[in-house]
């Protein structure tokens, strides 16, 4: 009795099957392409968001400090397209030295605008903007480069460079979001973790009378057990990274090369899976910039023969710039009595040592 | 969310689609050798399924607060209180009650405890 028509409908049921196994088979891809493309599109608007916040703040800041223009929305825009060429590396003499100039010049400029755009802040507050001006740039840099690759696949409709950038896009926006943050904490001018070195700098000044200032980096003499212990960091509290490079070749010509020891403490990019603000010890140059200051410090290092130690406090790159978390704050005491039996253990008394506090020093005074 | 919902009908859909095979399968009519292509294709369908099924991966980001660390230079004077703007990391506060100079030794960002009932 029901035989024949479950025979009928199974069979239908059969066609119906294939046909959309061979759909499948034909479509799948594409199916899975447009999904992709839904998903950079919702990253392309919350990156699209953040920049515009971000643009926000900007504007809310510079109108608290003085600007009444009406083409600040204008000038804004402008400013977060910001670039600096690289030197050319195909002829590498003096490579080093022509991206020092262009660093050097990309800061200055970068002030003189700020300072031109927020007539009314003060010193401190014309360095916090700066910092704020480049994260906001670096974060409309990932949104242009995204939105750029996002059209670009829909154009040619090149699978690969849609699955590309759907790959990447945790990264860009675990990138963007920590860029974001920081924007917020540059603007209340709050320590970020980048800036452990500089905490540790100045907890060691707690006690020095005389201190002077080069090239917006601070420099301090403090006696210990019988050694002069000669310690930098960047001027703070307005987030600066001085020119520890420069500053430390200049104090060993200063002290004709006669340094026990040059310790340095940074932060550094951790490993997924490793903890925040783990000590870790060992030799060279701690320090994150481009290259030329990292170069001065090596040189005379090398050219003095002074032994180079470095400490480094662990942490990812969101936490680097995004306000100090509690355990790496606390990392600060413990790196101090890490600097203080290596200065025991391994310099002599009378001895010169120079401690650098590398790190953005953004709400670190000294 | 239309992407979200594009998903959700087509998870559904084949869902549907490999649930009725697989019913047809069971059915006793069916005794020749389609029977097994159609329960290989009806679980086909149901994996494929779950391939498109959205990830649900909403993480939310603990509430934080920054705090700010008052010390004294001379004795073990310590207070914690909120982050108030224009706090520094050696800025001086006045005096302390032993006379020794106030200071503000970290400024730190720590997570506020998630309540119990979520
Ligand atoms: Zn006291």
């Amino acid at each position: 009795m029901n035989g024949a028509p479950s025979d009928q409908w199974s069979s239908i049921y059969y066609i119906v099957s294939t046909l959309l196994f061979f759909f499948l088979i034909l479509f799948n891809q594409r199916i899975q392409v447009y999904f992709w493309l839904q998903e950079i599109s919702r990253a392309l608007r919350r990156l699209e968001k953040m920049v515009n916040d971000s643009k926000m703040l900007l504007l809310r800041t510079f109108r608290e400090n003085g600007n009444n223009r009406h083409d600040l929305i204008q000038k804004i825009n402008e400013l977060l397209e910001f670039y600096v060429i690289s030197p050319v590396e195909r002829d590498p003499f003096g490579v080093i030295r022509r991206l020092e100039h262009l660093l050097n010049l990309q800061k200055d400029k970068l002030r003189e605008i700020v300072t031109s755009l927020a007539p009314r802040a003060d010193d401190i507050m014309i360095r916090n903007i700066s910092n704020m001006v480049e994260a906001s740039v670096a974060l409309n840099t990932l949104y242009r480069f995204t939105r750029h690759y996002s059209i670009l696949g829909r154009k040619t409709k090149s699978i690969y460079m849609i699955m590309q950038l759907e790959m990447l896009l945790p990264q860009i926006m675990k990138s963007a979001e920590a860029y974001f943050s920081a924007l917020k904490a540059f603007a209340h001018g709050k320590p970020i973790g980048d800036g452990i070195g500089a905490l540790v700098a100045s907890k060691l000044l707690l006690q020095a009378e005389k201190k002077r200032i080069e090239d917006d980096t601070v420099i301090a003499e403090v006696p210990f057990e019988g050694r002069r212990l000669i310690v930098i960091k960047a001027l703070g509290p307005g987030g600066e990274v001085g020119r520890p490079g420069k500053i430390i070749e200049r104090i060993v010509e200063e002290e004709r090369g006669k340094v026990g020891r040059i310790i340095m403490i940074d932060a550094a990019l951790r490993l997924e899976g490793e903890k925040s603000g783990e000590i870790v010890e060992g030799i060279g140059a701690a320090i994150g910039d481009p290259g030329p200051e990292k170069l001065r410090i090596e040189e005379v290092a090398t050219r003095y023969k002074i032994p180079l130690d470095s400490i480094i406090v662990k942490e990812s790159l969101e936490e680097a710039i995004t306000t100090m978390k509690k355990e790496i704050a606390e990392a600060a005491d413990l790196v101090i009595e890490r600097i203080k039996e290596i200065v025991r253990n391994r310099t002599n008394i009378g001895d010169v040592v120079l401690i650098a506090g590398i790190g953005n020093s953004m709400g670190i005074a000294q | 969310m239309k992407e979200r919902v594009m998903r959700i009908l087509l998870t559904a859909i084949f869902m549907i689609i490999g649930a009725m095979l697989a019913l047809v399968t069971i059915s006793p009519s069916l005794h020749d050798m389609r029977l097994q292509q159609l329960i290989i294709f009806s679980l086909l369908l149901v994996f494929l399924a779950l391939s498109y099924l959205p990830k649900f991966s909403r993480r939310t980001k603990p509430a934080r607060k920054t705090i700010t660390v008052i010390r004294c230079m001379q004795c073990d004077y310590k207070m914690e209180r909120d982050f108030q703007e224009g706090d520094y990391v050696l800025k001086r506060m006045g005096t302390c009650s032993c006379g020794g100079e106030l200071y503000i030794d970290m400024i730190y960002d720590v997570e506020i405890a998630k309540p119990l009932t979520r």
